[in-house]
């Protein structure tokens, strides 16, 4: 039996399909999920996600198709995300467990350079955190960043910018730092 | 690389390089771990949810169509409902200027009173109701010198 495509498994889930449901999840899971932990690191992003997916199917008959249930998805996940950095302030949780998740895997890569290049994406603001992570693990377009996060064009072009010129900075004084030690 | 530090560019590549290890997405705590209860219940009730909805909508249709043949009614048996009257509180008001200012219509000295080269004829074509006024003031006025003790 073929791969089902997403379209087959959104009419599924209207007739009330949990196994549909459950496989349209398990194909959204790891990159939401990845795109919540950015802002919020990983304990609390399983908490958001596990919300959205409710809120997700409790709205489920409203959605037109399988795109509009996808950016229903990353938007109301990203309003809580964003809700609950302003509540908690988790820059420091976010960055310890990024770093924790990472050392696991930069074997074999320049360490020094991906640790530098984490510690610059851990620094931004959440807003533009999520701008960047859409752009780099989605590969999406402006335009679809702001389809999904629910902001303007403009505006998802501006975080973007200022989220690069921050990265740049933070990089710059690490090489300075590294040429003076 | 001309200048000391990374472009937005160079950046960019690098992230998109390393985008596995800095946007993780198959590490276990990011792995699907199934419905709860409440999600179960949330997806078996989309059937229900989507029927409701559609009853929803077609009342709001039938909602609309009635009130489109009951104004279409209404107009065939009543008529084109009339324009709204003018507001009543400057005709009536209007009126009592007009009224007061008869008493110089219809008196005698009413060219003795107003001297036609005093006149300011711009204002008296296109500012009427400032004539009325000005009539009631003078009015007043004679009202005021036609005291006993003059």
């Amino acid at each position: 039996m073929g791969v089902i495509d997403d379209t087959t498994l959104f009419n599924l889930i209207r007739q009330g399909d949990v196994t549909a449901a459950d496989k349209l999840v398990n194909r959204w899971h790891s990159m939401f999920t990845g795109f919540i932990a950015r802002i919020t690191g990983i304990d609390d992003a399983a908490d958001i996600v596990q919300d959205t997916y409710l809120t997700l199917f409790k709205k489920f008959h409203t959605f037109k198709n399988i795109n509009h249930a996808r950016r229903f998805m990353y938007k109301t996940g990203y309003n809580r995300a964003i809700d609950l950095y302003r509540k908690k302030r988790t820059h420091a949780l976010a960055h310890t467990e990024i770093k924790r998740n990472m050392t696991g895997s930069s074997s074999g890569l320049d360490s020094r350079l991906l640790h530098d290049l984490n510690n610059a994406v851990t620094i931004l603001p959440a807003k533009e955190k999520a701008v960047i992570a859409l752009k780099i693990q989605h590969d999406f377009t402006a335009r679809e960043i702001a389809v999904h996060l629910g902001i303007p064009t403009g505006t998802v072009l501006y975080r973007i910018h200022n989220a690069l010129k921050t990265m740049r900075q933070f990089l710059s004084s690490r090489q300075i730092q590294e040429d003076q030690s | 690389m001309k200048t000391r530090g990374f472009t937005s560019e160079q950046i960019l590549n690098q992230l998109r390089s390393h985008k596995d290890t800095l946007f993780q997405t198959d590490a276990s705590e990011y792995r699907w771990k199934g419905f709860s209860d409440d999600h179960l219940k949330a997806v078996q009730a989309i059937p229900a949810n989507i029927r409701r909805r559609h009853a929803i909508i077609a009342a709001s249709a039938v909602c609309a169509a009635l009130a489109v043949v009951s104004l279409s009614l209404y107009v065939l048996i009543v008529g084109v409902p009339a324009p709204a009257p003018e507001t009543v509180v400057p005709a009536v008001a209007r009126q009592e200027v007009l009224e007061e200012s008869d008493w110089y219509m219809e008196s005698d000295s009413w060219e003795d009173i107003l001297d036609p080269a005093e006149l300011d004829m711009e204002d008296t074509l296109y500012a009427i109701p400032q004539v009325e006024q000005n009539l009631y003031i003078m009015e007043m006025q004679l009202q005021w010198l036609a005291q006993p003790q003059w």
